[in-house]
C-alpha cells in the first residue's frame, strides 16, 4: 500500500501542478486581478470554516434541543436542503456583471419558483416523517423490568 | 516559550487559540470516519464525471492531432454536458456534509505535525480552493454572469486540473483512513447521543436527499420532460421557433450582413472555389432531421433541422468530402469559427440548416444558414456561415 500512496501522491502532484502552470499563465500582475483571482480561489475555504460551519453547528445545537426527535431529521433534512439551493440560487437571482439577455435565459421568476419547489420538498419530509414509525430500541427495557 | 503574563500579538493569538474547542468537543454522531469516507466517495464520484466531462469538452473545442470524437449517439455531447452541470451541482450538498462532517479535524493540534503533514494539508488548501472555485465559477457561468478579470473557459479549465491533481494527493495521504471507513458499516442503528440532530445514516441521508433536490431543481435544462419542474433551469425554451439563443443576431453585430439579399456562401477547396446565393441553396434537394443543440453551459433541446447535407452540398460543387471543413461565420469575433472533423463532414445528418421547426432559420438562429452536426457542443454549431472552406 505504501508504494501506492506514494505513486497517487506523485501522479497527483504532477496533475496539480500542471494546473497552476496552467492557472499562473493567465495571471495578470495586476492588484485588481490578483485580488479577484485570489478571492475565487481562497475565500469559499475560508468562508465555509469561519461562517458555514458554525451556523451548520449552531443549527444542529438548536435543532437537537428545540425539535422533538420524531421531526429532527425532517427538519434537518431541510434546513440543509433549503440552505443548498438557496445557495446554487445566488447567481441566478443576483447576476453581477451578467452578459446581455438572450431569448431563452433567465425566462422564469426564480424566487417564486424555488419558494414553491422548497415548499414541496418541505412537504414530502414532514409527510414522511409523520407516517414512519418511531424504533426505540431502548423502549423495551421498562417493560422486562416490570 | 513566553509566559502567558507577557501580553502582545503573539500571547493573544495564543490565548485565542485556547480557547477554539479541541476536536473532542464535537461530539455530533456525524463527525465520523464511516460517513466522512462515504462521502468523500460519492464526491470523489461527481467531480471524477465533472472532471473527464470537462476534459471530453475541451478536447472537442480544441482537438489535438490524436483527438476524435464519435458522432454517434447524436445526443452523445448533449449527455456529457448535461452530467457535468448536474454532478457539479450535485456535489454542492455533498461537499457541505463531507467537509461539516470532517470539521473537528479543523481544531487538532499542533496544526502541524511534520513536513508532510504540512505538504498534506497545503494539498488541502489547494483541493478546497479549487472546489470552491470551480462550483462558483460554474454556476456563474451558466447564469452567464461574470464578476471576475479572468477568462472564465481557461480558469475553469485549469482549476479542473488543480483539483483533480490535490484530490488524488488528499486520498493518497488518506488511503488507510478511507479504507478502514468503508469497510465498517454505517450502522442500522444509532444509539449513540440521543439528543443528536442527524444520527451518521441521517447526515448520509440529508446529503443524499440535498443532492438529489438541487439535480432534480436544474435537470430540466437538458431533460425534456422536467422543464416544468427544475424551478432553477438557466434555460428555458423562450426564443424564435421555440428554441432558446444563447447570442443574438445583434448582439453579434450581424444584423445587416445577414439580412442583407447580396449575401453569398463562399465555398473554398484546394484547387477552387464556388459561391452560391440564398436562392441557389434553397433550389438544392432539402433535408430534414431531428438533432439536439447542447450548451456547453449544460442547457440542450431538440430541434428540426431543414437544409442542404452537408456532405451533398460540397460533392455538388465538386470540392473533397473527406477532409475537415473550416467554417467562418459573418460573425468576426470569438465564437464565429469552427472546424468540422471529416468524420462529421461526412456524415448524413450534417447540414447547412436554412431552417428549423418548419420556420425560415430566424436571424437569432443563424440566418441565412448555419451548421448542425450530431453530438458537436452548440459553441461549435456556427451561425450565420459565410464560408466553407475544404483543408485536406
Amino acid at each position: 500500500m505504501r508504494t501506492a500512496r506514494v505513486l497517487l501522491a506523485a501522479a497527483g502532484t504532477a496533475v496539480a501542478a500542471y494546473g497552476a502552470v496552467l492557472l499562473l499563465r493567465q495571471v495578470q500582475p495586476t492588484v485588481p486581478f490578483l485580488r479577484s483571482l485570489g478571492g475565487w480561489l481562497f475565500a469559499g475555504p475560508v468562508l465555509h470554516d469561519l461562517l458555514v460551519a458554525p451556523v451548520v453547528g449552531a443549527a444542529g445545537v438548536a435543532l437537537s434541543r428545540l425539535v422533538p426527535g420524531r421531526w429532527r431529521g425532517a427538519v434537518a433534512a431541510g434546513l440543509a436542503t433549503t440552505g443548498t439551493l438557496a445557495l446554487v440560487a445566488v447567481p441566478l437571482l443576483w447576476r453581477p456583471h451578467a452578459a446581455g439577455t438572450n431569448p431563452g435565459l433567465q425566462d422564469r421568476a426564480y424566487l417564486p419558483g424555488l419558494l414553491v419547489f422548497t415548499a414541496a420538498l418541505w412537504l414530502v419530509l414532514l409527510v414522511a416523517a409523520a407516517v414512519r414509525p418511531v424504533r426505540r430500541p431502548a423502549q423495551p427495557t421498562p417493560d422486562r423490568l416490570s | 516559550m513566553r509566559p502567558s503574563t507577557v501580553s502582545g500579538p503573539a500571547a493573544r493569538l495564543r490565548a485565542w487559540g485556547d480557547r477554539l474547542p479541541r476536536p473532542d468537543r464535537f461530539t455530533a454522531p456525524g463527525h465520523d470516519v464511516r460517513v466522512s469516507s462515504r462521502l468523500g466517495l460519492a464526491l470523489g464520484v461527481a467531480f471524477g464525471l465533472c472532471f473527464l466531462t470537462g476534459l471530453a469538452s475541451h478536447l472537442i473545442q480544441h482537438p489535438p492531432g490524436w483527438f476524435g470524437w464519435p458522432t454517434r449517439p447524436v445526443g452523445l455531447y448533449r449527455v456529457t454536458q448535461g452530467v457535468h452541470v448536474l454532478s457539479g451541482l450535485a456535489s454542492v450538498p455533498l461537499l457541505l456534509a463531507k467537509l461539516w462532517s470532517v470539521y473537528p479535524k479543523l481544531f487538532a493540534r499542533p496544526a502541524v505535525r511534520s513536513l508532510l503533514h504540512a505538504l498534506e494539508r497545503g494539498a488541502l488548501l489547494a483541493l478546497l480552493g479549487a472546489a470552491f472555485f470551480e462550483l462558483a465559477t460554474g454556476l456563474f457561468n451558466v447564469a452567464q454572469a461574470y464578476p471576475w478579470p479572468f477568462f472564465f473557459p481557461a480558469a475553469h479549465h485549469a482549476a479542473g486540473y488543480l483539483l483533480v491533481g490535490s484530490l488524488v494527493v488528499h486520498i493518497a495521504a488518506k488511503l488507510p483512513e478511507i479504507r478502514a471507513g468503508l469497510s465498517r458499516p454505517v450502522g442500522t442503528r444509532d444509539p449513540g447521543d440521543p439528543g443528536a440532530a442527524l444520527s451518521r445514516r441521517g447526515l448520509l441521508g440529508t446529503a443524499g436527499f440535498a443532492a438529489a433536490a438541487t439535480v432534480l431543481a436544474a435537470a430540466g435544462v437538458t431533460v425534456p420532460g422536467l422543464r416544468r419542474v427544475s424551478v432553477l433551469s438557466w434555460r428555458g425554451s423562450a426564443g424564435p421557433a421555440g428554441l432558446p439563443v444563447n447570442r443574438t443576431a445583434r448582439a453579434a453585430g450581424v444584423l445587416a450582413a445577414a439580412t442583407d439579399p447580396a449575401f453569398r456562401l463562399a465555398i473554398v477547396w484546394p484547387g477552387g472555389s464556388t459561391s452560391l446565393n440564398l436562392a441557389q441553396l434553397r433550389a438544392l434537394p432539402q433535408s430534414t432531421v431531428e438533432l439536439p443543440i447542447a450548451c456547453v453551459e449544460g442547457w440542450s433541446q431538440d430541434a428540426r433541422w431543414t437544409g442542404v447535407r452537408l456532405a451533398d452540398l460540397l460533392a455538388g460543387v465538386g470540392a473533397p468530402v473527406a477532409a475537415s471543413v473550416h467554417v467562418s461565420s459573418l460573425d468576426p469575433g470569438l465564437y464565429g469559427r469552427s472546424v468540422l472533423p471529416p468524420a462529421h463532414v461526412r456524415d448524413r445528418l450534417t447540414l447547412l440548416a436554412l431552417g428549423l421547426n418548419g420556420a425560415v432559420l430566424a436571424p437569432d438562429h443563424g440566418y441565412p444558414c448555419r451548421i448542425i452536426a450530431p453530438s458537436r457542443p452548440g459553441v461549435l454549431q456556427t451561425k450565420w456561415v459565410s464560408t466553407l472552406e475544404v483543408r485536406p
